[in-house]
């Protein structure tokens, strides 16, 4: 530390972020005409930058277009930014094989019904990411009877315990495939788990059991999180950082309880004034 | 303010191999002119078959109306033949679907579905009619909409569109159902601005059916919230959400996650609603509810409390 420059970093923050994004940029082709010849660019991300320590819980929040979809997919990998960096403990994502990512990195999508295959039965939905876990770590596949037993552990995992393993998606309810979802991606022991509108196509009484769930695997997995959501009562649950987002790019950052009590960017008070009264 | 719309005991019940699903239990219910009426619940608590109920959508078979009486404007729509319907749908009562794609016709023009609206109904369409409606609607260049065929607008000018062909003939009634659900939430809140602006204008009683409360609170006068087929509870929305009695709303509005509350765990509701082939003896929430007597063993009613207040419960 030189003298007469007070550095505010605390020692964590020094240390090397789980996952940083350095000025990420994503553009989509806008595609027009019979032949769908690309006649535009829009910028989806516009230089993003994020950093999530081990053990954190990062909230996006913002309305549709703001690109915090496109954001988390970039971190998951089911897309590729067109600039910037995604880093793993400092390592460039490029490094890691897509395996390598995917047992780090895990995604849950607002639509349970739309994410799950709906032809598997939950052992080959969930018995085909244990045994690319244990791919990753080395080993073999585990035997019929271990790997059901495994899968049952999974199940008790998210609350469904007893599921019979050859059931199939649509057997469930919406909360329940939601459920199957969180476990389909803890399959793979992930490290962070982006979770894109988690509840937000779940009922009510079902939104408050899912949150839960999410919270409590945190702590027993010691999971890292990001939550993306338009809600900012969710996120506010679930996050103890908050990033607000809008056209492409971070408005506002900062602890959640600060960023809800006093909110720097206009657009955050919009994003404010939208949760009903009676649930401020 | 006069009730525009009464339903008194109505059951409807769809007709299934595996035993009928009484998805509309004894429900009775007023919408009175110049209100919007909210009505919350959950998937499968039959609160869409309530609204279709009403317009006689629903398709005969499956469904069967079991008892019950649906008054519009004096006249028992039950009772009414095809032709008599006919003429209440969109003349008297307007309707407004969650997924304004296929309330359209998709090879006809937005005018011209406009315009067959008021031929149905053996009613002259005066030129300007149609460019008027859509300019209601707040659909600007209302004459480019009005040739362009519905998979050539947004999703929010095609709900605005299905709102125009709800209120051409000038009904009384209007019943949304979740209207805003297959939106973008960017584009909710000006489609229940109109809904509430038009409500103003022409003094439409609405309907608006919702599993959203957060959206509800700030929209309905009137808040009734439904329960395995049943209304449990109706009040003045403000009321209703600041001190619901029904055990099933304060269990549901304690489960929502508030700003205030910060971290940790929330309340939530134990057990899932009954199969409604089977529904059981009693109060239908007995099995879940924390303050369950054994009077419960017996339905509630829904019986009249102060402040225009109702609930269905034997130990609120």
């Amino acid at each position: 530390m030189t003298p007469g420059r007070r550095d505010t970093e605390t020692p964590g923050n020094l240390k090397t972020a789980m996952l940083s994004l350095e000025n990420i940029v994503k553009i989509f082709p806008v595609e027009g005409g019979i032949l769908r010849r690309k006649i535009g660019i829009v910028p989806a991300l516009k230089g993003v930058s994020l950093r999530v320590p081990a053990g954190g819980s990062l909230g996006i929040v913002g309305e549709s277009g703001s690109g915090k979809t496109t954001l988390g997919k970039i971190v998951a990998r089911h897309l590729a930014a067109d600039g910037g960096r995604v880093l793993w403990e400092g390592r460039p994502h490029e490094e890691f094989s897509r395996r390598e990512w995917a047992s780090r990195v895990q995604m849950v999508f607002q639509d349970p019904a739309a994410s799950l295959n709906p032809k598997l039965s939950l052992r080959v939905l969930l018995g085909e990411a244990v045994a690319v876990r244990a791919q990753i770590d080395g080993q073999k596949g585990p035997r019929r009877a271990e790997r059901d037993r495994r899968l049952q552990a999974l199940l008790d995992e998210v609350g469904l315990s007893g599921a019979p393993l050859d059931a199939y998606p649509h057997q469930f309810s919406s909360g329940q495939r939601q459920r199957l979802a969180i476990a389909r991606a803890l399959a793979l022991r992930p490290r962070l788990l982006v979770a894109d509108e988690p509840v937000s196509s779940l009922d009510l009484s079902v939104q408050a059991q899912i949150l839960n769930l999410l919270m409590d695997l945190k702590d027993r997995w010691g999971l890292t999180y990001i939550v993306i959501s338009h809600d900012l009562a969710v996120v506010s649950r679930l996050a103890d950082r908050v990033a607000v987002m809008k056209n492409g790019e971070v408005v506002e950052e900062g602890e959640t309880s600060a960023v809800l009590a006093a909110p720097r960017h206009p657009y955050t008070q919009t994003l404010l004034d939208a949760v009903p009264a009676f649930l401020r | 303010m006069s009730d525009l719309l009464t339903i008194r005991s109505l059951s409807v019940h769809y007709r299934r191999r595996d035993g009928d699903v009484k998805a509309v239990r004894s429900v009775s219910l007023d919408v009175r002119a110049g209100e919007t009426l909210g009505l919350a619940g959950e998937s499968g608590c039959g609160k869409s078959t309530l609204a279709m109920a009403i317009p006689r959508l629903l398709p005969q078979p499956p469904a069967e109306y079991a008892g019950g009486k649906i008054v519009f404007e004096g006249r028992d729509l039950i009772s009414l033949s095809s032709e008599e319907l006919r003429q209440i749908r969109g003349a008297g009562i307007g309707v407004v679907f969650q997924d304004p794609f296929s309330a359209l016709n998709p090879v006809l023009t937005v005018g011209e579905q406009i315009k067959e609206a008021f031929s149905a109904h053996v009613r002259p369409c005066p030129p300007g009619t149609v460019e008027d409606l859509l300019s209601r609607v707040r659909l600007p260049d209302a004459v480019r909409i009005a040739r362009g065929y519905p998979h050539q607008l947004s999703g929010g000018q095609r709900q605005r569109a299905v709102i125009a062909l709800a209120i051409a003939l000038g009904p009384r009634l209007l019943i949304a159902d979740e209207p805003t659900t297959a939106l973008d939430v960017t584009l909710q809140g000006g489609i229940l601005d109109l809904l509430d602006g038009l409500k103003k204008e022409m003094g439409l009683g609405v309907l608006l059916v919702s599993h959203n409360i957060g959206l509800l609170s700030e929209r309905a006068d009137r808040l009734a919230v439904m329960y395995a087929g049943e209304i449990v509870e109706v009040g003045p929305a403000g009321q209703v959400l600041a001190g619901a009695f029904h055990p099933y709303t304060r269990g549901l509005l304690a489960s929502l996650p508030r700003l205030s509350a910060g971290r940790g765990k929330l309340p939530t509701l134990a057990g899932q609603p009954p199969d409604l082939r089977n529904p059981p003896e009693g109060c239908a929430f007995r099995a879940r509810c924390p303050r369950a007597i054994p009077a419960c063993g017996v339905s509630p009613s829904l019986g009249a409390k102060e402040g225009g207040r109702s609930v269905a419960c034997h130990n609120p």
